[in-house]
């Protein structure tokens, strides 16, 4: 295989990350927030296509209109999803908050994708193109859907970035997730904060899933694929890390796509698994994760 | 629940006398119930396992379903490619199951909790895609059917295979009841309430948890070597990640820390899902929204709330003789949530 290729691919393989990266990102902050595994990420990532598809062919609106629209569905839902279920359980004392949270999403996402089988119907959908065909750069050819959906998620990562750091909300986020005694501690209403925290990770998800709509096919068990790479991304960066998450999306991208060349292309799916299971046992905490908590 | 001699001998009774009724009602029963019923104790047997590796070892393994397809694949490759005969084909696939415990163990010596959990998840998905890739040897992503296999006796009807599988049940629920009255049982429930304390007490950690992974390992690939005589066929939809959720889920909707539990919530999600057929998708929606009442309202499970409700009562009762309605010696309702 010619350098060329190899780097074309690579590339390939970062713009594919960077809506892993999205999706993951939402991941990580419920964990790192509110010690929640959200099986129902796929869930929210699915329901952010449809609202997105729906936008586009139902309305003939643009990318511009439809891209905020998903994210506020994905964000409404995400908070009414917190306050129904999730809060109630963050009231009681003693519950494996990670084992139960895991399986009262799963629960939710059964409820929506079958929702969405007997109402929508397993059709395959295909969201029309915003920037058809493709470039070339420095002889490499690149999809410009690709590269407009990848842009697109690295501004909103960005934006998303320097919320956390510089406003109030974000210090906010980032004090619950340290230290939540503490957050109480100097007035910070963390339950308020939990329920925003999940609302912004659905509207990541539900971003991540209108920017997939044009690239890939729309439909109600699109989720559960990506959700399991999400896992794998989010043990690989360190449970409940942002930028943690960010990398690992990045590297699972970059390893899929070359290992898809280079591997069979059978394997693809498996080599989020495999770097999940090497980073296990070379890096138990993952790349940026803070050694674990011996018990809960 | 496990509290003398008696109590023992009550629970090889009971057991021995529930299959026996199971298989002496299978008999009226006909073709379609008798496949259902034995679909809901194989289902019940992988469940049993898991719920004792969570409820009473801690350890959190979200790839039953793979380790049960892989029984079942183990099982179909021993007798379509080497002509092994059904019996010694479900001991191979024992074997598989026990190899595939021995390689868990090494994660859970590692990771704890959800870790372990999220890692197992991806370790039964690297199983489904790797039986999807080796077509050679599994026939690739749509499996293959067993009819060129000769079962012959038991296996051969719905009625035999009915038998079989609630004998591996009660075996099972046995084998674990025992293991639980054992030295062994309180070393698994010393480790599952707090590790370091355990250790320091001089449980042997790592035994432990390699008795907990290929006891229950083992468990689950009988299961699914029954699983794939009773169907016929194998494929990868066995090992999928949503077969994996439907245990867990059976298994917590029984309640993990009673060995009754997990068979209860197996039959009945079983039994439910079947008898609402005519409603195709919406009884998954309805089985979603069980699955958030049973982390909401009964966490420990309809058995776990069953016998708490039972205990208080009787608690109560004995109290309110000994000191009067009206004393302060009131059991407080019983803490759902507190473990």
């Amino acid at each position: 295989m010619s350098t060329s290729l190899i780097i074309e691919q690579a590339i390939n393989g970062l713009l594919t990350g960077a809506i892993y990266a999205l999706f993951a990102m939402g991941l990580a902050l419920m964990m790192g927030v509110m010690d929640v595994v959200n099986t129902a990420h796929g869930e929210m990532f699915m329901l952010g296509a449809y609202a997105a598809l729906g936008a586009a062919l139902g309305i003939g609106v643009g990318p511009w209109i439809y891209l905020p629209l998903a994210a506020l569905t994905g964000f409404a839902i995400g908070v009414a999803i917190d306050l129904a279920t999730l809060r109630p359980l963050r009231r009681r004392r003693g519950v494996d908050i990670h084992l139960s949270s895991m399986i009262l999403t799963f629960g939710i996402a059964m409820v929506i994708q079958n929702l969405a089988l007997q109402t929508i119907g397993p059709k395959f959908y295909k969201a029309p193109e915003l920037w058809p065909g493709a470039s070339e750069i420095f002889g490499m050819i690149f999809i410009n859907e690709q590269l407009l959906a990848a842009g697109i998620a690295g501004l909103t990562m960005g934006l998303l970035t320097l919320g956390l750091r510089f406003t109030p909300l974000g210090r906010a986020v980032r004090a619950t997730a340290q230290n939540p005694s503490a957050a109480r501690l100097v007035g910070i209403d963390t339950g308020r904060i939990a329920t925003i925290t999940f609302g912004i990770g659905a509207a990541l998800a539900a971003v991540a899933g209108a920017l997939l709509g044009p690239l890939y096919y729309v439909q109600p068990t699109m989720g559960s694929a990506i959700l399991l790479k999400g896992f794998a991304v989010v043990i690989v960066g360190g449970m409940g890390s942002v930028p943690g998450a960010v990398v690992g999306a990045l590297l699972l991208g970059v390893a899929e796509s070359l290992g898809g060349t280079v591997l069979s292309y059978g394997y693809k799916d498996a080599i989020g698994f495999m770097l999940l299971g090497v980073m296990l046992l070379v890096r138990p905490n993952g790349l940026f994760g803070t050694p674990l908590r011996v018990q809960g | 629940m496990m509290a003398g001699r008696s109590a023992a001998v009550l629970h090889v009774v009971a057991a021995v006398s529930a299959a026996a009724v199971v298989c002496l009602v299978g008999a009226g029963l006909n073709d379609y119930w008798l496949r259902i019923t034995a679909t809901a104790a194989n289902f019940a047997i992988v469940a049993l396992a898991w719920g004792f590796l969570l409820g009473f070892a801690g350890q959190l393994n979200f790839a039953p379903a793979a380790i049960w397809g892989a029984g079942g694949y183990a099982a179909a490759i021993l007798m379509t490619r080497y002509g092994w005969n059904p019996w010694a084909a479900a001991i191979g696939a024992a074997g598989c199951g026990a190899i595939i415990g021995v390689i868990l163990v090494l994660p859970a010596m590692r990771l704890q909790r959800i870790y372990l959990g999220l890692f197992t998840l991806g370790f039964g998905e690297l199983m489904r895609l790797t039986i999807i890739n080796e077509a050679q040897f599994t026939h690739g992503p749509s499996g293959f059917g067993l009819s060129s296999v000769r079962f012959g006796g038991l296996l051969d009807t719905s009625y035999g295979m009915l038998v079989v599988t609630v004998c591996l049940l009660g075996s099972a629920y046995l084998f674990f009841l025992f293991l639980l009255r054992s030295r062994h049982g309180l070393y698994f429930q010393a480790m599952r309430d707090d590790q370091v304390a355990a250790d320091a007490r001089g449980v042997n950690i790592a035994l432990c948890k390699f008795w907990a992974f290929f006891a229950s390992s083992i468990v689950m690939a009988l299961a699914g070597a029954l699983f794939a005589y009773q169907s016929r066929y194998v494929s990868p939809e066995m090992l999928h990640v949503e077969y994996s959720f439907q245990f867990v889920v059976m298994s917590l909707f029984g309640g993990v820390r009673t060995l009754i539990g997990p068979i209860v919530g197996a039959a009945a999600i079983t039994f439910l899902l079947d008898l609402l057929r005519a409603w195709e998708a919406w009884r998954l929606v309805l089985l979603g929204i069980l699955v958030c009442a049973n982390v909401l309202l009964f966490p420990h499970g309809v058995i776990g709330a069953l016998w708490s409700y039972v205990h208080y009562r009787r608690a109560d009762s004995l109290l309110a003789r000994r000191f009067g309605q009206e004393s302060h010696f009131r059991v407080a309702a019983p803490d759902q949530a507190s473990k």
